[in-house]
């Protein structure tokens, strides 16, 4: 408890841009019983996450498969439900639908919990905020039309007419640089980018304040990935919207974040602005992971100092004691086996979890000179 | 001083894939060589023909494809003249290929000990308690922890990256003169892309494997290949020593790719550099130079006349009219 009042009271005096807050939100799937009746076995897959999302801006949450990014994703919109947590909101009021440019008077609504709100409550909050996965059209029905599939969030809220919806998606669509004729074809054979446009447009239908990104680009072609991380960036200063990103490459991060999180088994172990991590990450595993990254110079790669973690990610069934990383950890004491860290401000903003953070964390990124 | 004779040595390679809309120019007029214990690193998006291009060397094409051009010589032997019964001696125990999925190559039946000991007793012929010995010993090259213990697991019990070291510990057996890997560490996390990837560059320096990573990450090559080859739409645009291609390409998509991946090292929140749109039809690919509908520098001279394909015989080569002939900064300044 106390360490969410703490990071209650640092983010007080910026409180007014925050549209999305999120407090030691956790999520335990059931995994199984052992016998008929005895001990249920659970894995926690989100372990106590807070982190703010501000308007205008972009959070991302980084880290290798499994750390539970996707899953705060759908405890967010409580496409599952939390096991514990808060999820506060703030749904502008009367956003207009559509030709919106003006910013947002989001910051002025109240906060609505969205793990307690009402099923009207959390209808109005997810027009306001939608989310994209990595391949939006995969788990659609074939047979569905581009503006079967951009219209369906207007139909599913009741939004506008049959001629409406057809405007709406022609202009949906040059929105994300399609051809408008693309309304009445089967996305099937589309590109990858193109289907991720296609994923964009739909989102973006009811005009949300908040996008959740859940590996946008990880399943692109670089050249592709680069067209829609741009596409990404231009709706984002022409809707005035907010970002929570997901993804794995560190890289990509770095390129398009304001600040980020970065999870692992299911805990934030260190978080700060994009210049604050990538300048001086403080966390073992932050810097493992940055040392992991390629990059591709062959000059800087033959330089660089990689630290190769040992072991393997352990199980999110049976958590080790203490700090969860200490099991891969190069700086492993016998205090991280006993005591578990705490998130805590180890300088203005920058806030990690480990009882050693390292200062040296500068060359990870890039070799000293 | 005459060099080396190449360990491999591909001449005008052509495997197509004859679909009912038309024939897939998948690999079309590809020359390379690579030397002994020479690192290349094959680069392109995917569909640019660099499976295929595996795919041809082990003698692997599977109708509807098939070689229908072009000589493979290994070792001086075209590869291609082979029966199969003369292509099995060489595959694994010449010339090792690794996929993306580990799982292609393990049979999740046995234990991942038996399979490393069967390798050993027919391809070595060793006897059980050796072959037992070698394969704890290669489980432990590969830093499997307890490898006494792990002998006796099946492929399902390691994590991914355990599997795809197996893998490559499995494929090192027999001490092949050339190993191609196919996207290994695409499925993977970055952390044990490392792992993996420091294993096959310590693997390779000890025992001076030649190997071909294939892969569609341009970071990935910088830290192991010593050459690198670009391909695009079935043909190979631009190649050489990793340190100047990198530093200086030559071909616009060369430095299109390049350009267009955030990097880790750079803070910048500008504008990616972006090629427009998508990889050309491989059934009807462009004329003249394939790339030239999303060239910014294409000219008429582009559209209707093919440039002059890299041929393998010099170190540095650009299939471009225009080759080098762009200059970053003030082409930049001028768009
Ligand atoms: N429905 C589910 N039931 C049981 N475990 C799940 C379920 N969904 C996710 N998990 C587990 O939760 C953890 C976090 O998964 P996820 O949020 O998908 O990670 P990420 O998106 O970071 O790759 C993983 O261990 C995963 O196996
Ligand atoms: N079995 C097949 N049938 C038809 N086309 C194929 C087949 N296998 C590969 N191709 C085509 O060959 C081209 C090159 O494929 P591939 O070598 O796998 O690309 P890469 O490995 O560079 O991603 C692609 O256009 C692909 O569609
Ligand atoms: S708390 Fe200990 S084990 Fe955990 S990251 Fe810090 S030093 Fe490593
Ligand atoms: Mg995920
Ligand atoms: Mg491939």
């Amino acid at each position: 408890m106390s360490s969410q009042e703490v990071v209650l009271t640092a983010a007080k005096d910026s409180d007014s841009d925050v549209v999305l807050r999120v407090r030691d939100l956790t999520k335990r799937f059931l995994v199984k019983r052992r016998g008929i009746s005895g001990p249920a076995q659970y894995l926690q897959a989100v372990a106590g996450v807070s982190f703010d999302v501000k308007e205008g801006q972009t959070l991302s949450l980084v880290g290798e498969s499994g750390c539970g990014k996707s899953t705060t994703a759908r405890c967010v919109l409580r496409l599952i439900e939390p096991t514990s947590g808060q999820v506060l909101f703030r749904s502008p009021q009367g956003r207009p639908l559509a030709g919106d440019t003006s910013p947002s008077n989001q910051s002025k609504a109240p906060f609505i919990d969205l793990t307690q709100a009402e099923s009207r409550e959390l209808r109005e909050a997810r027009r306001n905020a939608q989310i994209v996965f990595q391949d939006p059209i995969a788990s659609l029905n074939p047979r569905m039309t581009v503006q079967a599939i951009v219209s369906e969030p207007l139909v599913a809220h009741g939004v506008g007419s049959r001629a409406f919806r057809a405007e709406r998606v022609q202009e949906l669509l040059q929105l994300v640089g399609l051809k408008p004729s693309y309304a009445t074809r089967h996305p099937r054979s589309f590109s990858g980018g193109q289907r991720q446009r296609i994923g964009i447009a739909r989102a973006l239908a009811l005009n949300p304040s908040l996008v959740i990104l859940d590996e946008p680009v990880s399943a692109l072609d670089v050249s592709v990935q680069a067209q829609v991380l741009n596409l990404l960036d231009d709706l984002q200063q022409k809707l005035g919207l907010s970002y929570l990103f997901i993804a794995h490459d560190l890289a990509v991060v770095r390129h398009v974040s304001t600040e980020i999180a970065v999870m692992y088994l299911g805990k934030i172990v260190e978080r700060a602005t994009q210049a604050d991590l990538f300048g001086s990450p403080l966390h073992p595993y932050t810097q493992a992971l940055m040392s992991a990254v390629p990059i591709p110079d062959p000059v800087i790669e033959l330089k660089r100092r990689r630290i190769i973690l040992s072991g393997e990610l352990p199980s999110a069934i049976r958590r080790p004691t203490g700090c969860s990383f200490r099991t891969r950890c190069p700086v492993v004491q016998e205090r991280c086996v006993q005591e578990e860290p705490q998130l805590e401000e180890q300088l203005p903003g920058h806030w990690v979890s480990c009882h050693f953070p390292q200062l040296d964390g500068s060359t990870m990124v890039t070799p000293s000179a | 001083m005459t060099p080396d004779p190449p360990l491999l040595d591909v001449r005008d390679l052509r495997t197509y894939f004859l679909t009912d809309s038309g024939d897939v120019r998948a690999v079309d007029g590809i020359s390379f060589s690579m030397s002994k214990g020479e690192r290349l690193g094959v680069v392109g998006e995917s569909g640019s023909g660099k499976s295929v291009t595996a795919a041809s060397i082990m003698g692997l094409i599977e109708p509807p494809g098939s070689v229908v051009g072009g000589q493979i010589r290994f070792r001086g032997q075209d590869l291609l003249r082979l029966s199969e019964r003369e292509m099995q001696k060489i595959r694994g125990r010449e010339i090792a290929i690794i996929f993306q999925d580990p799982m292609t190559a393990l049979d999740p039946v046995f234990t991942v000990g038996s399979q490393l000991t069967e390798t050993l007793r027919i391809h070595r012929g060793m006897s059980r308690q050796e072959a037992r010995t070698v394969a704890i010993d290669t489980l432990a090259d590969v830093h499997i922890p307890s490898p006494e213990k792990r002998f006796k697991d099946y492929p399902h019990q390691f994590s991914g990256g355990m599997r795809q070291r197996v893998v490559i510990a499995m494929a090192l057996l027999c001490d092949p003169a050339l190993l191609i890997a196919d996207e290994p560490t695409t499925a993977l996390d970055v952390t044990s892309q490392a792992q993996v990837m420091d294993l096959m560059l310590g693997l390779a320096d000890d025992r001076g494997t030649a190997v071909m990573l294939i892969t569609h990450d341009l970071g990935v090559v910088a830290g192991f290949c010593e050459n690198v080859q670009v391909m695009y739409a079935g043909e190979i645009i631009e190649r050489g020593p990793a340190g100047q291609l990198y530093a200086n390409p030559e071909h616009p998509y060369t430095r299109g790719l390049l350009e267009s991946v955030p990097r880790l090292d750079d803070d910048s929140q500008t504008k990616l550099y972006s090629i427009r749109g998508v990889a050309p039809s491989m059934i009807q690919p462009p004329r003249g130079c394939r790339f030239w509908p999303r060239c910014d520098y294409a000219t008429d001279k582009c559209v209707s006349e093919r440039p002059r394909s890299c041929c393998g015989d010099s170190p540095k080569e650009c299939a471009c009219h225009f080759a080098g002939q762009f200059n970053l900064e003030t082409d930049r300044a001028g768009v």
